[in-house]
């Protein structure tokens, strides 16, 4: 133990002397900078565009108070008025963005059909989006371990090329001695770079300390120990430094570039998700079919749903509210199985990644470290969730006025309900032992390579 | 020139002779397979899904019922965005834009269901197409063949040799080049021969008229991409004395080019020409439509002077005394303003876009993948500009048929009882259906001169360094 610490002792000195080891760590530092940068851009954006909304719903309301002066009937109000609602970014959601940049933040929505109004893009422009965030996230999942790579893939290559491996091995045991001290040593050395920079991102985007920021720096760290049991398989298989660089090289470009891709094409491939269309096309023809039919039918799919209802007076005449709100309804109700299917089948994409994802340590960090910054596709979809129930409340609201046939005047607007955003507690958090074992896996692969016949 | 090929002929061999060179293919073409196997099998049954859908919601239109026009401009219609002429071989930006368009009157609605926000959060570092293929794995293949080449007869002591036979380094040079081009050339096929084979067996792709063209667009940012990267891979390697350090140099370039170039130049453009956010730019479309009126209420002030123009025009002094439906008129002129308003805004957006990727395609002097990337997706007619023509066109369809409907509310639904009266069911046959037309490749590549030049310029450049004559160091 006290050699190996010696070893170690050894390996600081050397890597503070190493340039080349100054110039990887700086530059990590520096594209970490950029990409809390950008992050904080991001957030400021999120938070602007939350923070116009009342903005834009009193206009709004305005408007609308304008055209139903000095009163109006509440059916046709709530068919006029747009609710707003958000998903604010969790500070370190400007860390990991996920697929924040893709979805939208903001969905307004209406008393009518649901179902229609949840699913359009952001106005993003596409050929962005499709390079990619430049993220803290993508900074430590994809550069920190090609800065390792570059680090250690020599490790033991160095020594054999100046002749004195075959001394190190005669010695027994020391070359995995050696080996371990100086991934050690320079895994050390990245992981601390990762971690200042986290450290000062977390002071610069006001991140709380929470388990979930914590947990980002865990996941970060395990992270990189998994690619450090993967540089000790690249160190010990190559026989010159140009042989290690290369398979190093190779590594982290199937890793980092090429296996993600695969995940993300195969599971798009393997398991379609056509729910959406179908939903969207079904439920248009649902409601609007109900204008060609008897009111009453309407009605009564409607109260089968909905029995608290059934005792109102039987709809007569061309147009009334509470039949044209029933008639969205019961549209929504019709494609309630295409819904939860998309959602479920949307579920079982994320499942089935993560569970892909333990041989790819990059693609597994990326969903740790968007799940913990509440910016993966499951956070949406809650958000997508709360809408639902909001949407809920406001039927709750509307239709008691709106079967009973009321005016409102503009002075009532102020009690119509609000979107709250209670953000519920994440789901239990994707484990970080994958990583671990990964990296354990792989070391002790490094050490039976070193063990068997490698002079 | 004998020299030239002689030396080529040499390099080629000893690529052939190598295990690893074999090893390498055989892994290319593993990734070439998957690639056009998972592509063609997603694109074909997207496409069959979009015409499926688009064919439903014609029988859909077709089988209406005696209806009300207005009501049948809200029941309205759906454009579905079919994949580009080549999107099995390049997707472009598809997956990051929505598939399908709720087209109703007076409202314009965003696309929904982009395909990217139906999946993890798994990085996007590219999809797997051929595209990508082609536009970042060739490089490496080329940097993994090539660093060493020249620094080997560095090493060996053979570039000495050849010096005193005579043999000019830039001889060697061009040699090498030629040879290593040859030794790519198995690769470059194997990729090409795929993206014509999911191409070729796509209906959509022999249908297009334009078909040919594309793929030479493609072909020749191929060419000059890969020369790009033949060229500087011999040139880097003549330039460093290691192996090693050749080797780090050409994939510190491929890493800085196919990645954090992009990356950056994306956060630049962003920076640069920020997007309004999605409730900003409704409010202002509905604040300039609002400004106009209510359409729905033939009393508004807002259209009285429309109102008076109206009676002169029909010589009358009362609208009950029009000829036509004058509720379908306010409709129809209400429906113009707000569809004007919203294509002047939405012009404005665009044209943000194409700034964003303007300063995209100025960044491929840094990167030539960008400007690959760019003349690729623009051939492809699956960049952000053929999106935004879908879009357009899709907006223009909701026009025509809500415009026309209208015209039907005017001339055959009378005032009095409006919206008790319905038009015979056989009406809806006679509109045109929803056709999403590839943008001409013309339209796709304008304003890509910038792109051609910088593809130019990496491919010029390092084969001039490497015929110099003067400039090389023993």
């Amino acid at each position: 133990m006290k050699a190996f610490l010696r070893l170690c002792g050894w390996e600081v000195r050397h890597l503070r002397r190493d340039r080349q080891a100054w110039l990887v760590c700086g530059a990590l530092l520096a594209a970490a900078v950029v990409a809390i940068w950008t992050g904080e851009r991001r957030l400021a954006r999120n938070h602007a565009e939350i923070a116009a909304l009342p903005g834009h719903y009193a206009t709004h309301l305005e408007a609308i108070a304008k055209q139903f002066t000095p009163q109006g009937d509440s059916g046709y109000i709530a068919y006029s008025t747009f609710f707003p609602t958000h998903h604010a970014m969790t500070p370190l959601a400007g860390l990991a963005v996920g697929v924040r940049d893709l979805v939208p933040n903001v969905i307004w929505v209406r008393l009518l059909g649901l179902e229609g109004q949840l699913y359009e893009a952001d106005l993003g422009n596409p050929g962005i989006q499709a390079l990619g965030n430049f993220d803290l996230a993508f900074v430590l999942c994809a550069l920190a371990p090609l800065a390792l790579l570059v680090l250690v893939h020599d490790a033991l290559t160095r020594e054999r090329e100046s002749g004195r491996f075959p001394l190190l091995a005669a010695q027994g045991g020391s070359v995995a001695a050696l080996l371990a001290a100086r991934i050690g040593v320079r895994g050390l050395a990245v992981a601390l770079t990762s971690s200042v920079v986290f450290g000062f991102a977390c002071v610069r985007l006001n991140v709380p300390l929470t388990t979930e920021s914590l947990g980002w720096l865990a996941a970060a760290w395990v992270h990189l120990a998994a690619w450090a049991g993967i540089a000790a398989l690249v160190a010990v298989v190559a026989r010159t430094p140009a042989a290690s660089l290369a398979v190093a090289l190779t590594v982290w470009v199937v890793q980092v570039v090429l296996l993600p891709a695969l995940l993300n094409l195969g599971l798009a491939t393997a398991l379609p998700v056509r729910e959406g269309l179908e939903l969207t096309v079904r439920q248009r023809q649902e409601i609007h079919s109900a204008w060609d039919k008897p009111r009453g039918e309407t009605m009564d799919k409607f109260f089968v749903q909905n029995p608290d209802w059934s005792g109102t007076p039987p709809v007569t005449g061309r147009f009334v509210w509470k039949w044209y709100y029933a008639m969205h309804q019961v549209g929504d109700e019709s494609v309630a199985a295409e819904s939860n299917a998309y959602r479920e089948n949307l579920r079982a994409r994320q499942r089935i990644t993560a569970r892909l994802a333990w041989l790819v340590p990059s693609a597994y960090a990326q969903l740790l470290f968007s799940q913990r910054a509440g910016s993966d596709l499951d956070a949406h979809l809650a958000y997508l969730d709360r809408v639902r129930a909001f949407h809920a409340e406001m039927r709750t609201y509307f239709y008691p006025m709106v079967f009973a046939e009321r005016n409102l005047t503009p002075a009532a607007y102020a009690a119509f309900p609000q979107f709250r955003a209670n953000v519920p507690p994440p789901p239990a958090p994707l484990p970080l032992w994958p990583l671990l074992i990964l990296a354990a896996g792989s070391a002790a692969l490094a050490t039976r390579h070193l063990r068997g016949p490698t002079l | 020139m004998h020299a030239i090929l002689t030396i080529a002929r040499a390099e080629w061999r000893m690529h052939v002779r190598r295990r690893g060179f074999w090893l390498l293919l055989a892994l290319f073409a593993v990734l070439v397979v998957t690639a056009a196997g998972l592509n063609r099998t997603r694109q074909v049954r997207e496409r069959t899904q979009q015409q499926g859908y688009q064919q439903l919601v014609r029988a859909q239109w077709e089988g209406q019922p005696d209806r009300h026009p207005h009501r049948v401009a809200h029941y309205g219609s759906f454009a579905f965005k079919p994949p580009g002429p080549l999107a099995a071989y390049d997707p472009g930006v598809e997956s990051f834009s929505g598939r399908v368009q709720y087209l109703e009157a007076h409202r314009q609605n965003a696309a929904n269901f982009p395909a990217a926000s139906e999946l993890s959060s798994a990085f996007r570092l590219g999809e797997l197409s051929l595209a990508f293929v082609l536009q970042t794995v060739l490089p490496l293949i080329v940097i993994i063949l090539g660093c060493r080449t020249f620094v080997d007869e560095r090493e060996s002591g053979r570039f000495r040799l050849l010096a005193a036979q005579g043999i000019a380094p830039r001889t060697l040079a061009l040699g090498k080049l030629v040879g290593l081009a040859a030794a790519t050339t198995p690769f470059l096929t194997l990729g090409l021969g795929a993206a014509l084979a999911v191409t070729w067996t796509d209906p959509a792709f022999r249908s297009d008229s334009e078909a040919a063209t594309r793929v030479g667009v493609i072909a020749a940012a191929l060419a000059l991409h890969t020369l790009a990267w033949l060229g500087l891979t011999i040139w880097i390697s003549a330039r460093l004395r290691t192996a090693a350090t050749a080797c780090a140099a050409l994939v510190s370039l491929w890493l800085l080019g196919s990645v954090l170039v992009p990356r950056l130049a994306a956060v630049v453009a962003e920076a640069r020409h920020p997007l309004p956010d999605k409730s900003s730019f409704a409010a202002a479309v509905t604040a300039e439509t609002k400004k106009q009126g209510d359409s729905h209420n033939p009393n508004d002030p807002s259209f009285a002077r429309f109102r008076t123009e109206t009676l002169a025009r029909y010589g009358v002094q009362r609208v009950e005394d029009l000829p036509v439906n004058y509720a379908a008129l306010v409709m129809a002129y209400g429906e113009g303003l707000s569809a004007d308003a919203f294509a002047r805004h939405f012009a404005a957006l665009g044209a943000t876009m194409e700034a964003q990727t303007t300063v995209l395609n100025r960044a491929a002097l840094a990167a030539p993948f960008l400007a690959f990337r760019a003349l690729s997706g623009a051939a492809a007619g699956t960049d952000l500009r053929a999106q935004l023509q879908f879009q357009r066109e899709a907006e223009a369809y909701r026009f025509f048929f809500v415009q026309k409907l209208n015209e039907l509310h005017r001339d055959e639904i009378r005032m009095e009882n409006d919206r008790g009266q319905k038009i015979p069911a056989a009406r809806w046959k006679t509109f045109a259906d929803f056709r999403a037309d590839p943008l001409p490749v013309r339209e796709s590549l304008a304003g890509h001169s910038v792109t051609w030049f910088a593809l130019a310029l990496w491919a010029g450049l390092p084969l001039a360094a490497l015929a110099r004559r003067k400039g090389w160091a023993a």
